[in-house]
């Protein structure tokens, strides 16, 4: 009850509060529609993708450590669309809306699934959690060092949005965009309660879901899937979002201490929106006219928990 | 079962939502796009755009156009503005051609460049925002400012420029600085919003000339072309003579540029509007051999290698001494031109964050700058030059 407190609550900060202070929402319904609304509408759909995203992953792992970005899958998506942009304006193909945003989530999402895939089969070979933690953080180094050398040769005019765009941004998204973004979340999200049945057998490892007659690889290649699409597409959209992937289950996991996934899934949700509304409130709340990225906010909320739990659970 | 049951309902899910979406596209579109097309058939384009490569001026008895060829990597017309002559016209903007029925009242400007061009053209009373103060030198921009910031709004104090007070601000033209796509980021919401935006390239073109003939372009936004012709004539002539005394010069000095940040050293390439620079001043710009038109990204050792025994370093950043440049990095203390004290910067004029109007007026007045640049290659001829120089200084 209280998180849809929260959630409303904002909800309607971000809606009235997140934003220049000459904007006046009552004389301009432009501002209001075309950039308060996809931007508050972006901040619950990126919050509750990447939760969700990194609930899967934490699962699957079975490392409460796991989340999108630290281990570097969202490194690999903004990788490869740092590769389609930088070189998909040279030979025109960002001269069609539609093409060039298919294109980039396309990207986005391939570029998931193979840091995914990569850390899953890394993941048989170390059996420390804190190890494959350092490996994500690795093989978000390497991507990231792929990127510097892109943009290293890229012409000038592409670079400036690149940078912009890795710095993570909730406010570029429009209308027509969401259009696309909203549905692929609400699908895959609400794909996931097909399988509520095998996450909470993963949880208790692949002995036990293979007991209890679950196809277990077929399964976990179809959540990591899942979990891909919502990281590649929010990361299409809004840049590589900062720490919201680890963070939030945990969070969960310490507000509802409850091993039902179900519970887990919709609380995620929620959680994650809500950080996002406010980080966007919080980026706007120190100067009205120069705001802050918001990753930042994200990182100062999700890097002190990840390091709390690590000092608190020194097995790790 | 469930999995099947799951790829088919995601499908029939995107497949529904996805066919809700449609490009706007009306039929009031393509009449406008045929309209135009009518409008434009008969325009004579402007001959006196000799240096500029980046835009065209163009004219009819019904109108006047002004054509962008804006992306960085082809010369294609990427945006056209028509400002009509016969005000009953009725023909609206569409994607990428904006139709203007009016001179523009109100001007967002966003770099310095454009807000000087705008204020010698006699614009500044209309200049409704700018985009950070901190950049400027210009004293009747910052005591506009000081004395109301409500009538000159600062829009870019982020790195990103702020949408919302943009829109609110509702300018009838905003000038951006050409760099990032135009349908992209916080730009596709102002051209969302109905505000015509122009992307300049300025910057992309190659000599000092074509950069200072940009004003005619700014000027066709105002119906000023007569007053932007006078100015660039002008320019052209004092260019043109200070470059034939730069001829007369009986030695030709080398020079290299800039400092590096961290580990690189940025340097103009050899075609640059840099290079141009040195060429027409007569000094040997020791990259002139290159072929780029941007600049190079170099390491201490390259450029080391290169111009250890130049004769002059130019351009060192916000630096006003050499004490300071040393502090940087003492191995800068190899270079010939820092033991024989030949380093000069364009900072002779800079505010209190150390900004130099040498950014804000440079573009338009290159005169000044070749006429600095002789001046310190070649002072023997400092008896053909009347003035003082405009922009640069030696390193205290």
């Amino acid at each position: 009850m209280l998180l849809i407190i929260l959630f409303l609550a904002g909800c309607f900060f971000s809606l009235l509060f997140a934003g220049s202070q000459t904007a006046e929402l009552s004389g301009n319904s432009f501002i209001f529609w075309e950039i308060r609304v996809p931007k508050t509408v972006t901040a619950i759909l990126a919050g509750s993708t990447l939760s969700v995203a990194g609930l899967i992953l934490q699962i699957i792992f079975r490392n409460p450590l796991a989340g999108p970005y630290v281990l570097g899958i969202s490194s690999g998506a903004s990788l490869l669309v740092a590769l389609t942009v930088l070189s998909g304006t040279t030979i025109g193909l960002f001269n069609n809306y539609f093409l060039g945003k298919s294109l980039i989530i396309l990207s986005s999402v391939i570029g998931s699934i193979l840091v995914t895939l990569l850390i899953l089969f890394l993941s048989k070979k170390v059996t420390s959690n804190v190890i494959l933690l350092l490996i994500g953080l690795m093989l978000s180094q390497i991507c990231g060092a792929l990127e510097g050398a892109l943009e290293y040769f890229a012409n000038p005019n592409d670079l400036k949005n690149f940078v912009m765009w890795g710095m993570g941004s909730l406010s570029n998204t429009t209308n027509a965009d969401l259009l696309i973004y909203l549905p692929i979340a609400i699908v895959f999200i609400g794909s996931i309660i097909f399988f509520i049945k095998p996450l909470n057998a993963f949880l208790l490892g692949q002995n036990y879901a293979l007991n209890l007659g679950i196809n277990y690889s077929k399964n976990r290649f179809y959540l990591i899937l899942i979990s891909s699409v919502l990281t590649g597409i929010t990361t299409a959209f809004c840049g590589p979002v900062a720490f919201v992937g680890i963070a939030v289950p945990l969070l969960s996991r310490i507000i509802f201490n409850t091993s039902q996934q179900k519970i887990h899934l919709f609380s995620c949700a929620l959680i994650g929106s809500c950080i996002l509304l406010f980080s966007d409130v919080i980026c706007h709340t120190f100067s009205r006219s120069a705001t802050l990225p918001v990753n930042m906010v994200t990182t100062f909320i999700g890097a002190p928990l990840v390091i709390y739990l690590l000092f608190k659970n020194k097995q790790w | 079962m469930k999995v099947k049951s799951f790829i088919i309902l995601q499908v029939i899910c995107l497949s529904f939502l996805w066919s809700c979406y449609s490009t706007p596209n009306s039929e009031f579109a393509v009449t406008d796009k045929l309209k135009i097309k009518a409008l434009l058939s008969d325009v004579k384009t402007d001959p006196s755009i000799k240096y500029a490569k980046r835009f065209s001026l163009a004219e009819n008895e019904k109108c006047r156009v002004a054509y962008l060829f804006g992306n960085a990597n082809n010369m294609d017309t990427t945006v056209t503005f028509i400002f009509l002559k016969d005000t009953s016209l009725k023909i609206n903007s569409i994607q990428n051609i904006f139709v203007f029925r009016s001179s523009c009242k109100k001007i967002a400007s966003l770099s310095s460049v454009y807000t000087s061009m705008l204020c010698e053209l006699g614009e500044l009373s209309h200049i409704a925002a700018i985009d950070n103060i901190d950049y400027y030198n210009n004293v009747a921009i910052i005591n506009t400012h000081k004395n109301d910031t409500l009538a000159l709004a600062e829009l870019s104090k982020n790195p990103e420029l702020d949408v919302e007070k943009t829109i609110s601000l509702n300018p009838d033209i905003v000038f951006n600085f050409g760099m990032g796509n135009p349908g992209k980021g916080p730009n596709e919401k102002i051209l969302l919003a109905k505000i015509p935006m122009v992307l300049i390239v300025d910057h992309l073109e190659e000599t000092p000339l074509a950069r200072a003939e940009w004003i005619k372009f700014i000027a066709a936004f105002f119906g000023k072309g007569s007053t932007a012709n006078f100015i660039f004539k002008a320019v052209e002539k004092n260019y043109t003579e200070l470059k034939n005394i730069a001829l007369q010069a009986k030695t030709k000095p080398s020079v290299f540029t800039e400092i590096k940040y961290g580990d690189i050293w940025y340097v103009p390439g050899g075609k640059s509007f840099m290079a141009t620079f040195f060429k027409d001043a007569n000094a040997d710009y020791i990259w002139k051999e290159d072929a780029n038109t941007g600049s190079l990204h170099l390491g201490f050792e390259q450029v080391y290698s290169k111009a250890k025994n130049a004769d002059f370093w130019l351009n060192l950043s916000l630096l006003k001494t050499k004490k300071e440049l040393y502090a940087m990095e003492k191995r800068y203390a190899e270079f010939k031109a820092y033991r024989s004290e030949s380093l000069y910067n364009n900072n002779k004029i800079a505010n209190e964050k150390g900004y130099s109007i040498y950014w804000e007026t440079g573009i338009m007045f290159p005169d000044k700058i070749l006429s600095d640049l002789i001046l310190i290659f070649h002072p023997e001829l400092s008896s053909q030059i009347k003035n003082d120089m405009y922009y640069y200084k030696k390193l205290d």
